[in-house]
């Protein structure tokens, strides 16, 4: 009788342990997620700071493409908006376009020796790539943080407590296809 | 009493676990020990022992015992759930803090490291020798020298490379290697190799030079005395340094001020240049929260989850073990010792006379 009692309360005491980890594990993953976009977030202001130097010292050598600058430039606001909006869907856009415009200004750059031989821009040039490459990087890493809490909420048994207090999914960061194509050089020069 | 024994996948916290069976069993063969004459247990005296002390002490350590598997069920629970949902991030963009990485172990430059036992090239080592002790009830195996490799090695991914300081980390290590010496000691190596996969949870931090070189330091502070030097000049300033000539200097021309204060300064460093700012990533145990591990293994994380995920089971099995062996002790105990020593005691006593005889 008592061997029974003691039993169902060691059975009863660690479905409350396992249920207090679940939502410990939810609460976990939403933070993640969160923390990974404001991880995007720093390395996108740094990289506007960036950009907006760059597009100082190319406007001094690049009087005729002010297209180019333009482009890059409504590109570059539209993604801080999008990103204060936390507007997933025009942040994928506008950084698709911001590096397209960013790689077609280094490809036209090869145009204005004076521009390439500053080294201001070459430090400016490498700095931006390096954070282009680590804003991907960043974009992947919140993606499977985003898709781990994902399956999480879905999959038993941690969807009863996802349901119970409410834990919702988070939208994917999608670039799209333009970033993916490679530069039209030929279109840069002409 | 209890020297620590290292074992191949061990958690630190799991050390508690261990010495806390210890003691159990010691107290669980006590009364028996005390209950002896002429190397038979008088059972009369077995059950005087055990109704004065022996029940509640086994019971302390039996309730003891419970709590230590459950809170260890649970926080390996938690730590699997942590590794578990935590991606793998690429060194190149690591964010600050706790961060789960892959890559291959390597020296750092100019520096090796060779095994204490076997004389092998490794990145860590841990390893213990053990003699042989014998009483005259038996012999047993004494911890006589332990210990682990706290030296910095490299973790090199396809992105970029950091360093990893193992000193607070549990190592899981694919080569653990238990041998006989000719001297008839027991010696046990653990190794991670150089140039073998390896897999780090831990705390990343990035330094620049100037936090770790005492000559950048120097120089920074040399490159604030000489703008403050400047700053007495403003006028000077403005001259040299506002570009738009608006009677200020912006963000943009304060920056170029600070850029030339560098150049002058990094002229008195003939070995140096303004560009060689060096930036270096450690991941170590420091700024870890609790419940958050440190592990460094050259197992894949899959293996290590199963691991962890053993584990949790294997202490959820010893809780209700405890909690059966708590309510049947006085049971099992009897029979115990009936299988032990044979004969079956005389039927008298508070001890014996409870249910046991049913």
């Amino acid at each position: 009788m008592i061997l029974g009692v003691v039993v169902i309360v060691g059975i009863l005491l660690s479905m409350v342990a396992y249920f207090i980890t679940l939502y410990n594990q939810l609460v976990f993953l939403k933070n993640e997620v969160l923390k990974n976009w404001s991880n995007i977030d720093v390395l996108l202001k740094q990289r506007n700071s960036e950009l907006t130097k760059l597009i100082d010292s190319c406007k001094i050598y690049m009087e005729y493409e002010k297209g180019t600058l333009l482009k890059i430039t409504e590109a570059r606001n539209t993604l801080v908006s999008a990103t204060e909006n936390k507007d997933l869907a025009s942040l994928g856009k506008a950084e698709s376009e911001l590096r397209a415009g960013t790689r077609q200004l280094f490809a036209l750059a090869e145009n204005y020796p004076n521009l390439k031989a500053d080294s201001s821009f070459g430090n400016l040039q490498g700095r931006i790539s390096e954070l282009e490459a680590s804003i991907s990087d960043r974009r992947e890493f919140y993606n499977e943080s985003v898709n781990l809490n994902n399956i999480a909420i879905e999959q038993f048994p941690e969807v009863i407590v996802a349901q119970m207090f409410g834990f919702k999914d988070f939208q994917l960061l999608k670039f799209s296809d333009e970033e993916k194509q490679d530069v039209d050089i030929k279109k840069a020069f002409s | 009493m209890f020297k620590k024994r290292r074992r191949a996948f061990a958690l630190k916290e799991e050390y508690i676990f261990y010495t806390m069976l210890t003691i159990s069993l010691l107290v669980m063969y006590l009364p028996i020990e005390f209950s002896k004459r002429n190397k038979k247990v008088d059972f009369a005296l077995f059950n005087s022992i055990y109704n004065s002390w022996g029940e509640w002490a086994i019971k302390a350590a039996l309730v003891l015992l419970g709590i230590i598997s459950f809170y260890l069920a649970f926080r390996i629970l938690k730590q699997y759930f942590i590794i578990n949902n935590n991606p793998l991030s690429k060194i190149r963009s690591a964010a600050q803090g706790y961060v789960e990485v892959e890559g291959v172990q390597a020296f750092l430059p100019g520096k090796s490291l060779c095994s204490p036992l076997t004389k092998t090239p490794c990145t860590w080592y841990a390893y213990m020798v053990e003699e042989l002790s014998s009483t005259g009830k038996g012999s047993h195996w004494v911890v006589k020298e332990s210990g682990e490799s706290s030296e910095h090695f490299m973790l090199v991914d396809t992105t970029g490379q950091c360093i990893i300081s193992p000193d607070g980390a549990d190592v899981f290590t694919r080569f653990y290697k238990v041998w006989i010496d000719p001297d008839n000691k027991r010696c046990t190596e653990q190794l991670l190799m150089p140039n073998e996969h390896v897999y780090v949870t831990g705390v990343f931090r990035t330094f620049s030079s100037s936090d770790i070189n005492p000559e950048s330091a120097e120089k920074n502070q040399k490159v604030l005395d000489l703008v403050k030097q400047w700053k007495q000049d403003y006028a000077r300033l403005l001259q040299e340094f506002d570009v738009n000539k608006d009677g200020n200097l912006d963000k943009d021309e304060w920056d170029n001020v600070v850029r030339a204060a560098e150049k002058q300064i990094n002229g008195q460093y003939p070995d140096s240049s303004s560009e060689d700012v060096v930036t270096v990533n450690i991941i170590s145990k420091e700024g870890r929260k609790l419940d958050e591990p440190f592990i460094i293994s050259d197992l894949r994380k899959k293996e290590i989850l199963m691991k962890f995920h053993k584990k949790f089971v294997f202490y959820l099995v010893i809780f209700f073990v405890t909690i059966v062996a708590f309510c049947t002790v006085k049971t099992w105990y009897y029979h115990t010792l009936v299988k032990l020593y044979g004969s079956t005691p005389p039927i008298r006593g508070a001890f014996l006379s409870e249910p046991l005889s049913k």
